[in-house]
């Protein structure tokens, strides 16, 4: 390795992070991992908690300067010091080698990032090999050494450099790497590289190894072994997959100016899904966050399929989903697949491109990602069944008392899929939809992509950036959604209708006789409406006060009106004709999360329309504010965040008047005491259950 | 001993127990005290496929949304997973309402009737514990006083509503 010091600090040391150590029986990771539920444990689970046989970890063989003489080193469990025997200068660079070896994880039984998968049907093995050699750590402005242990939960950030990697396999292996294959002629038959060439131009994917061949393959033995070579400019890790079980297409496609070939390896277990979905979802992946970011600036990008579910790396990643052995699939593998090849090749950009740390704040990658990955997800289909983005999926998590704001440190999150994934998810789709609109939002994403490609952002940087390119004040929506654990919940207290009193006695007069009619009726008044009184049969008791109507328009009350309209402008006598309906509407905010005011104001004649209120209306007073609203037309019913786009928690204060809010339970039941709609009937297969009103009989 | 060998060979071809790079293992329930039906008014959020190993431990074999007795599987999954006690240590009775499949995620709604008041119950999920050693369940409940959040991991035992 050759290290360049790009800092201006002399260096005195250089940190390296040995990942594989995350396998050692001393690690932390086993050490702090919390006691399982020993009740009824499987025996699957009961395997690894006993059989721990893994002899995990890396062998470092050596440590050497570039003539061979041995550099003393300190392995500090996850992390490695090299002690320089000079400093090394700003703009200087140092060569040494490490020679090291480690024994690969079962990825089926022990999980990771990385590792093999066995076939017993066919005898043979899928690897996916990353985090596999000691990489540079991190030096960088802010903390200096980025060497926090890696604990398995906050995945990495790293230096970029350039790679040469020769990967020595059995000669009956398909080897897909990060890099461009430097030496095709030598590992590829001509029928393959013709193949590949023809894949360039393409517009499906082309079999680059067919199903038939990786069948013939799994069957066969090698008789040798090749070396494929690889090279690989500015990315920040190398990982690469090799098997004979492989299928292998690709695909070309351009990004702006750069020529892509996007490319699957997956075997027969994978199909049919992954001929179909793979390489169209990679290139579905590069065409929408290249919109929204910059040109994917890489020549190659692999979806590989193997034992990992779902593990990014420069040019490559890892996805998990597979049919049924019969060949069958459920809807929910199909958009599994589809999903995580969108989430696992968008890594590219963040934060394998935009180098942010996922060792300390897993939502700087795996947020923004997921946002991505919700648009890419719209986009390929109407109604596509996004797991995250929409703000009413947050609500559950948001309302829970205890949980973690999602600027903590990616180890000490509760739940890591909620908070670094699903929440910022949210958050940046509400930050685009309603807070800052589509335009101005995409303008100053593309701003921050832009400014820290092939950079190492913070969670400032961010922010101040999308403050930056908009111009919008956007502290109170950083501080609400990602330095607290407050949640969105406001309430329409009340609304109080005001007309203006026109002094005009024929109209007053009448207005107040319409309200004296709509007053209830009491029930003694009632019960003695028909009661025969005693001045009615008697009317020597009338007099002035029995046949007055304090409500009849006088002689004097016109006259007092002409003197009044007489003091007044022609300008003030249009305001009081306006006759405009004044409603004072009071909010409360409950959850305690600053939103803005979304409102849909329904009319008497039938008529609606929207009203948005920026989230400014609370800098006065976050718990509670007041709005007047104007119009002609007067109102039957106000709804606060009509569109469900704010995650409001609680929907039963947004109406006002208010209407009954039945919770998902309470409508479930409901729906299950109707019939069957038509659509339920249809898709009801025979022979299976049922809609039932009442159990099954336990 | 025969039956258990055939569960063991069934669980080994079913997906990994070990973590995915992206596969988080919670589950959330939310229990509502329903004051005027006297009842509690349960709705489970569990991951599908984590619900399909279920059922396939709970029956031997494996059963899919949709497919006679899954249903049935699922109420005698959540019956042992989920225990709500009352006062005196007496368990209510879960009775079961329906399922909702969307894709990944199998919503389960099952009710505790003749329950006037939430006082002095105790409660504990230990739903797909026995699966995942990672397992999180989060139940977040609310009655007249108001609305809380507990969690169960491996080992938690009974917690106050």
């Amino acid at each position: 390795m050759t290290y360049y010091n790009q800092s201006p600090d002399p260096l005195t040391y250089l940190w390296l992070q040995l990942d594989q150590n995350l396998f050692r029986k001393d690690s932390d990771t086993a050490l702090t991992a919390p006691a399982p539920s020993l009740e009824r444990p499987t025996f699957e689970t009961l395997d690894t908690l006993v059989n721990r046989d893994f002899d995990g970890g890396f062998q470092i063989a050596s440590v050497t300067n570039a003539t061979g003489k041995p550099l003393p080193h300190t392995i500090v469990k996850t992390m490695m010091r090299i002690d320089l025997p000079a400093p090394l200068a700003p703009g200087k660079s140092v060569v040494f080698g490490v020679a090291w070896s480690y024994n690969i994880n079962d990825a089926k039984r022990l999980g990771g990032r990385s590792g093999y998968e066995f076939f017993p049907k066919d005898g043979n093995y899928i690897y996916e090999i990353a985090q596999w050699f000691p990489r540079l750590a991190a030096y960088n402005d802010v903390s200096g050494w980025q060497h926090k242990q890696f604990l398995g939960s906050g995945e990495f950030t790293l230096e970029f450099g350039n790679y040469k990697v020769r990967i020595t396999a059995p000669n009956d292996h398909v080897v897909g790497a990060t890099g461009v294959l430097q030496n095709p002629q030598a590992v590829l038959s001509p029928t393959q590289l013709q193949r590949l060439e023809q894949a360039k131009t393409a517009s499906a994917p082309v079999l680059v190894v067919t199903p038939a061949e990786a069948k013939a393959a799994e069957a066969g033995k090698p008789t040798g072994t090749k070396t494929w070579v690889f090279h690989a400019e500015n990315v920040r890790d190398f990982a690469f997959a090799s098997s004979r079980k492989f299928i292998w297409d690709a695909q070309g496609h351009r990004s702006g100016a750069q020529p892509v070939l996007a490319m699957s390896y997956y075997p027969n277990e994978g199909n049919p899904l992954w001929a179909q979905y793979s390489t169209a979802a990679i290139i579905h992946t590069l065409n929408l966050y290249s919109r929204y970011s910059f040109d994917y600036p890489y020549p190659i990008a692999i979806s590989v399929n193997g034992p990992v579910g779902g593990m990014e790396y420069p040019m490559i990643c890892f996805n998990g989903p597979r049919p049924e052995p019969d060949g069958t699939y459920s809807a929910r593998t199909k958009y599994a697949l589809i999903s995580v090849v969108i989430h696992e090749v968008g890594h590219n950009y963040f934060p394998m491109i935009v180098n942010t740390d996922e060792r300390q704040w897993t939502w700087m990658d795996e947020g923004i990602n997921s946002f991505l990955q919700f648009l890419a997800e719209q986009e390929w289909e109407d109604n596509y069944p996004s797991r995250r983005g929409e703000p009413k999926n947050m609500v559950e998590y948001m309302v829970a008392p205890g949980h973690d704001p999602i600027m903590t440190n990616s180890e000490s999150v509760k739940e890591l899929g909620n908070n670094a994934y699903g929440k910022p998810a949210t958050a940046l789709n509400i930050l685009r939809e309603t807070v800052m609109g589509r335009e101005l939002f995409d303008f100053a994403f593309r701003e921050y992509s832009r400014r820290w490609k092939f950079k190492r952002p913070m969670p400032a940087d961010f922010f101040r950036t999308m403050e930056d390119a908009s111009a919008i004040d956007l502290d109170w929506f950083w501080h609400g959604w990602f330095y607290t654990t407050d949640h969105t919940d406001l309430s329409l207290d009340d609304v109080r209708h005001y007309t203006l009193d026109t002094k005009n006695p024929e109209t007053e007069k009448t207005l107040q006789r319409q309200q004296q009619t709509a007053a209830p009726t009491t029930l003694s008044a009632e019960r003695y409406r028909d009661t025969p009184k005693l001045v009615e049969q008697n009317p020597a008791l009338a007099d002035f006060y029995n046949r007055f109507d304090p409500l009849a328009v006088t002689p004097a009350d016109r006259e007092e009106y002409q003197k009044v309209l007489g003091t007044l402008t022609d300008k003030e006598k249009a305001l009081i004709g306006a006759n405009k309906n004044f409603y004072v509407m009071r909010f409360s905010n409950v959850g305690g999360l600053v939103m803005p005011i979304i409102l849909k104001l329904d009319y008497v004649d039938g008529s609606s329309e929207e009203l948005r209120i920026p989230a400014e209306i609370w800098r006065r007073d976050a718990s509670r504010v007041s709005k007047l609203v104007i119009t002609d037309k007067v109102l039957a019913q106000v709804t606060l965040d009509p569109k469900l786009e704010t995650a409001d928690t609680d929907l039963s204060n947004n109406f006002f008047p208010r209407k009954p809010v039945m919770t998902r339970f309470q409508l479930f039941k409901q729906q299950q005491q109707t019939t069957p709609n038509p659509m339920q009937q249809l898709e009801r297969k025979p022979g299976t259950d049922a809609p039932r009103p009442q159990g099954p009989g336990l | 001993m025969r039956r258990w060998l055939a569960v063991v060979v069934l669980l080994t071809g079913l997906a990994p127990v070990a973590a995915d790079a992206h596969k988080f293992y919670v589950s959330l329930t939310t229990i509502d005290h329903n004051v005027g039906e006297q009842s509690l008014e349960i709705t489970m959020r569990l991951f599908a496929d984590d619900l399909e190993r279920a059922v396939a431990r709970e029956t031997g074999k494996p059963l899919t949304h949709g497919q006679p007795g899954f249903d049935a599987a699922v109420l005698a999954v959540v019956q042992r997973a989920l225990t709500v006690r009352q006062a005196d240590g007496r368990p209510v009775t879960l009775t079961w309402v329906g399922l909702e499949n969307k894709v990944d995620v199998t919503w389960v709604y099952v009710e505790a009737p003749k329950v006037p008041s939430t006082a002095g119950l105790t409660l504990r999920d230990t739903i797909f514990m026995d699966l995942f050693p990672d397992q999180v369940n989060m139940v977040h409940v609310k009655d007249a006083r108001g609305r809380r959040a507990l969690d169960f991991r491996g080992g938690d035992s009974f917690k106050p509503f």
